[in-house]
Order: C-alpha cells, then sequence, then structure tokens
C-alpha cells in the first residue's frame, strides 16, 4: 500500500513542478556597446553576457569564446578591415537579476580604434553552451552594428559566419514604431521559414556593477510576449515591429550547418541586436 | 450578379465638367511642378556631407570626410581656414576620404567641399 502512495505523491510533486509558471524568455547571446550611434567616436565597452534578456535571469556560464573581431569599413568604396578583438577580453562575474552570478566577458575597445567614421560590425563567436535542462549545446554567432559619425560601410554585408542574420535595415538607425528586416542566413545562404525569437532587453546593464540596474522598463501580461516567437518567410526574410526604444535582440534558432557537438545535439543560432530610439 | 444602377444625378457629379476638367488639369500641372521643384532638395537631404576631424597628437589634424548614403569623398575639396576666415591650406581628400594638416596655432574650422551644394564645417574647438 506504501508504494502507490510513495508514487502517486510523487507524480503529483512533479505535476506541480511542471505546472509552476516558469518565465517563458529565450536564450540570448548578448553583445552589449552601450549605445549603437556614436557622434564622434569614442572609445567603447563591450559586455558580453549568455542570458535571458526580458528577465535578466538566469545567466548561463560563459566559455571562452572561439572568436571575436570587428568588421569595419568606412563608406562603399572602402576595403572592410578586421580586427581581431579576442586578446583583449577579460572574464567578470555577471549577476542576474535573480543574484546568482556567471561568467561573462567585456572588451574595451580604445579611442584610436573607434575614432573613424563608418560601420563597426562586432562579432562573437561564442564557445557552445550546454544546456542541461534540453541536453544539447546552443552555440550563438552573434552580430553587433556600431556606427561613428553617420558615414555608412559594411553594415549590410554578411560577415561569413555558419549561421547569420544580414541586415536589412541599419540596426543602428531605427525610430521606436519602427520595423527592422533582414535574411536569415547559413553558410551564405537564406533560410526559409526559420524559427525566429524576438526579445526586449527589458532590464539596463550596468558596466561598472556587472549586473543590471533599475526597475524593468518593459512587463509582460502574457509569456507569449516575453519572448516573441516569429517565422521568416520563404526567402528567409522576416520583419519585426520596434514598438520601444532600447535594445532588441533577434535570435534566428538552429540554422547553422552543425548539428552535433561532443555527442550531442548542437543548435547553431544566428543573432542580432537592434537599438530603437525614440523619438522624443 | 449586376450592380445597381447609379442615379443619374451621381452620374453627373462623378463626371468633370469642363471647368472640373481644366481645374484638374491644372491642379496636375501644378503638382508636377511641385514635384520637379522639390526633387533636388530632397536629393540633398538624402546625400548629406559629413565631416569629422582628430588631433593626432603630433601636430597635425587628421580630417575625415564622405557622405551619409555611403559615397566617396575622394577627390573633393578640404579648405582649413582661420577663425577670421583666412584660408591656411586648401587640398584634396585622398583614396581613404582622409586629408591631413598641421594643426593651426589659432582658431581654425575645415570645410568639407563636395559635390555642388553640398559643403560641411568642422570647428577646431571640437576636436577629440
Amino acid at each position: 500500500m506504501r508504494r502507490p502512495i510513495a508514487k502517486l505523491c510523487l507524480t503529483l510533486t512533479a505535476m506541480t513542478i511542471v505546472a509552476m509558471p516558469l518565465p517563458v524568455s529565450a536564450h540570448f547571446q548578448m553583445l552589449y556597446p552601450g549605445k549603437s550611434a556614436l557622434q564622434p567616436g569614442r572609445p567603447l565597452e563591450i559586455l558580453m553576457v549568455f542570458t535571458h534578456p526580458f528577465h535578466g535571469a538566469p545567466t548561463m556560464e560563459m566559455g571562452e569564446p572561439e572568436a571575436l573581431y570587428v568588421v569595419r569599413q568606412r563608406g562603399d568604396d572602402a576595403e572592410p578591415e578586421r580586427l581581431d578583438l579576442l586578446p583583449a577580453i577579460q572574464a567578470v562575474s555577471w549577476h542576474g537579476t535573480d543574484e546568482a552570478a556567471e561568467r561573462a566577458f567585456r572588451l574595451e575597445v580604445a579611442a584610436k580604434d573607434m575614432r573613424s567614421m563608418g560601420d563597426y560590425v562586432f562579432v562573437l563567436e561564442p564557445a557552445p553552451y550546454y544546456e542541461a535542462t534540453e541536453d544539447k549545446f546552443i552555440q550563438q554567432f552573434t552580430k553587433t552594428i556600431v556606427n561613428v559619425g553617420g558615414v555608412p560601410g559594411n553594415w549590410d554585408q554578411p560577415v561569413g559566419l555558419p549561421a547569420e542574420i544580414r541586415p536589412l535595415d541599419k540596426p543602428y538607425a531605427n525610430w521606436a514604431g519602427g520595423v527592422f528586416r533582414g535574411v536569415v542566413l547559413a553558410g551564405g545562404e537564406p533560410v526559409p521559414f526559420a524559427e525566429i525569437e524576438v526579445e526586449y532587453m527589458a532590464h539596463e546593464p550596468d558596466p561598472d556593477g556587472n549586473g543590471w540596474v533599475g526597475a524593468p522598463r518593459l512587463t509582460a501580461p502574457t509569456p507569449s510576449l516575453e519572448a516573441l516567437s516569429i517565422r521568416a518567410d520563404a526567402s528567409g526574410t522576416f520583419v519585426v515591429g520596434l514598438p520601444k526604444a532600447g535594445w532588441w535582440g533577434i535570435a534566428a534558432l538552429d540554422v547553422g550547418p552543425v548539428k552535433e557537438h561532443e555527442g550531442k545535439a548542437l543548435s547553431q543560432d544566428a543573432v542580432i541586436w537592434v537599438e530603437a530610439t525614440a523619438i522624443e | 450578379m449586376t450592380f445597381p444602377l447609379q442615379h443619374p444625378a451621381e452620374v453627373r457629379s462623378a463626371r468633370l465638367t469642363a471647368k472640373g476638367y481644366r481645374m484638374h488639369r491644372l491642379q496636375v500641372l501644378g503638382l508636377l511642378a511641385l514635384v520637379i521643384g522639390v526633387a533636388p532638395t530632397s536629393q540633398v537631404l538624402a546625400h548629406a556631407p559629413i565631416i569629422a576631424c582628430f588631433d593626432n597628437g603630433d601636430g597635425t589634424v587628421t580630417c575625415e570626410a564622405g557622405y551619409s548614403d555611403g559615397a566617396s569623398s575622394k577627390g573633393q575639396t578640404a579648405r582649413v581656414l582661420l577663425n577670421d576666415q583666412r584660408l591656411v591650406e586648401e587640398g584634396k581628400f585622398d583614396e581613404d576620404g582622409t586629408f591631413t594638416f598641421a594643426k593651426p596655432k589659432e582658431g581654425f574650422y575645415v570645410e568639407f567641399e563636395g559635390d555642388p551644394s553640398h559643403l560641411a564645417t568642422f570647428y577646431g574647438e571640437d576636436l577629440s
């Protein structure tokens, strides 16, 4: 008699755990420069945190990135120039809104490297992260594009990542209330009907405090509004609205060509960050 | 499926009278003239000259110039003037759209004179 009762208790406990309203937000690799449009150029501090940006937690521990670089170009005719940034990164302990701390990275880009006008396409190729709850690895190839001075360059050019979002609108020049368009690429080819998640960075990152500050700038009445889930169209193109000023993360899921890592499933995602500016 | 016939009065009001047609034609011509007149201004707004300069710390200043649509400033005029409008130096932006000159000891400004009607100015006090 005891065993059936014990089984029932276990089952009820499991059902209760499953039914608990867990935050529905997505994994997003941050590559956060503070501002995306600079006038004039200035030194830049870039944060790399693997987190859930709507809630600011939980934070996932980052491994040593495989690559970090910037491809910069001023004007249509100039040749793009690539600068390796990996040697300059520093590990930090990032505190999520849940107070738990995990390893993240930061980078200081010197004034001399950010003074020229043009586009700076920052690219992070992180190490695959093992997500135990899904028993799979996640690797998010992430781009954030910064402009100095208003002269454009290579903002719309792919950098040749296995999984990549090619912007059709400048990610640094968007009014809140506008839209952002892009094309999901895998190995340079469009991905029809790619699954895409969109999430707002609802908390303010504090580079000095290695954590988030202030109250959330946005709350969602339903979980489905925390991480918006959409599909690209048949040509791999998508359009997302930017209803609020701040940073929006866009991730195309499991589009990269490599599907396995260390004997487990691997999701190679493409992430791009877009900043919307308030109309005052 | 057939549509109900319109009342003759409605048909009449929907047609343009001879006078109305003349008015309509004048409006169209006016609109065309407006579009032609506005177009060059819009083009200017869509393709704006931009200049930025830096103090190299070695007694020289480098200026970069370009356009808001990514067009190059190569071969276009750079002019360094003192604040009292005396010309110090005039040259051309190079292949990379840059122009370097000796930093004047007095207050100065730099002009980027691009395509016709395109002029952008950088003031020396904004040097970084």
